[in-house]
């Protein structure tokens, strides 16, 4: 038994099946992610990564099965950078902040600024140096980093991030994975990773779900075992040796 | 003053010497413009500039269903009072699109599309069975920039007020959910129930104030200060205090061009509104260039 599974599960889905309309898109599945686990979500395009991360998170209904969170659950949440709209105006710093909002009263909406954890998200995510920038003047992997420590900026105990590296080099890609890697074991952090370049988690994923809604196929457990699989190989391919690892820093 | 001081014509002096007369609708639009800029923030970021050209024309359904109801079924009172008629109308359509949350752009649009003709062909085949009431349709539907009375700018006022409260009250979940929605939800916020009341909000302004001032400045309001806002603003705050600010000199300058130069109002608001879009686009990139 490994260290992470010796504790209670802050996501655990019984029979989860994930689809539109009440129409199931991929065979149910069973998953108990707990603190210090790094999933990758693996999967071609179109093979619904994101309805399943949809479901997951509560964005989407689900059509089956059960997801229990443990009550001290704190997630974050970093949607595909596409869906941020670069003509809102932002710094870095207002960017981050606003990430702090957890729950609402609608009573009593203000919310007090917690500038130490603003600061030290900023930190973690190595992009203190661009707090007071335009987020649009941002290069890609800046970007990334800023949005990263808008989701770490409200303590989360999992995180999940959908394509994260979608539009980047990739340097930049395997410094963010990195960097996702660090702040897993700095934070204790659950992470969960969309992504469809399993390459990059080689050596750093401890668990991996597989999906390919074509094939009719959803499978989940740890990463080696899935990704050595006859199911994974025969519709994937074997995995990539990841190429030199790159620096923390610098990103561009 | 002197005699020749009395000889000298100073720019706007007519407009000022005539306050009295000219007070309610400038400053209608200068509060109209004011609250319809900051709302116009989140029109921007939530891509939806059509939505008050479509609310628009529903409430002026609404404004017809009402004299129909009047006339045909009896309705008096406020149960037939054509403002509540437009009211209903646009709240409704407003509800209906907040049901289409995750809606992509071109379905919105599309949305907006079936809004604004249900409103347009609407009202014109309402209107053929209460020609005798065309007049005040015309009236209620289009407003009047030029002539607005004192009871119409006290209920500027008082919506301006209610709107503006409400939107300093939860403008941090407003802010949220119309920037990133996903991940304000994930954290817990009440996506759903905000963005309601943001669009209700909206409904309600853009139908009170269509019926005052017309559809055509509450249109340009409800666009132009919040483009000039986000291209010289650094951040979303900010950018909603600009916009509210361009807003209101774009109600008050444009009514006082209109003045000066002979102009229609609502074309001399709206025209306002791009010469300050111009302006800031210049200032945006002169920021730039010094950068």
């Amino acid at each position: 038994m490994t260290e992470s599974s010796s504790r209670s599960p802050l996501i655990d889905c019984r029979g989860l099946t994930v689809g539109y309309g009440g129409r199931a898109i991929l065979p149910s599945l069973d998953i108990e992610v707990r603190t210090g686990e790094f999933w990758a979500l693996l999967g071609n395009n179109g093979s619904g990564k994101t309805t399943f991360i949809r479901t997951l998170l509560g964005l989407l209904p689900r059509v089956g099965g059960e997801i229990q969170r443990a009550p001290e659950i704190v997630m974050s949440y970093v949607p595909q950078r596409t869906e941020l709209d670069p003509t809102i105006p932002s710094r870095v710093i207002d960017f981050v902040r606003s990430g702090q909002d957890r729950g609402w009263s609608f009573l009593d909406p203000f919310r007090t600024n917690d500038h130490g954890a603003s600061r030290r998200a900023l930190q973690d995510a190595r992009c203190d140096d661009l707090a007071h920038q335009q987020l649009s003047h941002l290069s890609e992997g800046q970007k990334a980093r800023a949005v990263l420590a808008r989701a770490l900026v409200s303590n989360p105990n999992v995180l999940v991030l959908d394509e994260p590296t979608s539009s980047v080099d990739a340097a930049t890609e395997r410094a963010v994975f990195e960097l996702l890697d660090a702040l897993r074991r700095e934070r204790d952090l659950a992470l969960i990773v969309v992504s469809h370049r399993s390459e990059l988690f080689v050596g750093r994923a401890t668990h991996a779900i597989y999906v390919d809604r074509a094939g009719g196929v959803a499978t989940a457990g740890e990463f080696d075992e899935i990704t050595a699989s006859a199911v994974f190989i025969t519709r994937h391919g074997p995995i990539a040796s990841p190429a030199v690892p790159a620096p923390l820093s610098p990103m561009h | 003053m002197t005699a020749a001081a009395d000889d000298v014509m100073l720019p706007f002096g007519g407009f000022f010497e005539s306050w009295e007369l000219f007070r309610d609708p400038a400053l209608a639009g200068a509060t109209v413009g004011f609250v319809l800029g900051f709302l116009g923030i989140y029109v921007i970021a939530r891509r939806m500039v059509f939505l008050s050209a479509a609310l628009s024309q529903c409430a002026g359904l609404g404004v017809a269903l009402s004299f129909y109801a009047q006339i045909h079924w009896g309705f008096v009172g406020l149960a037939g009072s054509p403002r509540l008629g437009a009211l209903v109308v646009t709240l409704t359509m407003a509800l209906v699109l907040t049901t289409d949350r995750k809606a992509v752009a071109t379905r919105r649009d599309s949305l907006l599309g079936f809004a604004f003709l249900l409103g347009s062909a609407g009202t014109l085949a309402v209107s053929t069975r209460i020609v005798q009431e065309t007049q005040d349709i015309q009236s209620l539907l289009f407003g009047s920039a030029v002539a607005v009375l004192p009871e119409d700018l006290r209920f500027v006022l008082l919506t301006a007020l209610a709107v503006t409260f409400l939107h300093i009250w939860w403008m941090r979940g407003f802010v949220q959910i119309s920037i990133d929605p996903d991940s304000a939800m994930v954290r817990g916020l009440p996506v759903r129930l905000l963005e309601a009341a943001l669009l209700l909000s909206l409904a309600l302004a853009i139908s009170f104030f269509t019926q005052i001032l017309g559809a055509l400045p509450v249109f340009a309001f409800s666009v132009l200060p919040a483009m000039a806002a986000l291209r010289v603003s650094r951040n979303l705050s900010m950018a909603l205090v600009v916009a509210g600010g361009c807003g209101a000199a774009c109600g008050f300058l444009g009514y006082l061009a209109a003045f000066q130069y002979e102009l229609p109002v609502g074309a001399s608001q709206a025209l306002v509104g791009i010469i300050l879009v111009l302006a800031a686009e210049a200032l945006r990139r002169w920021a730039l260039q010094g950068s």
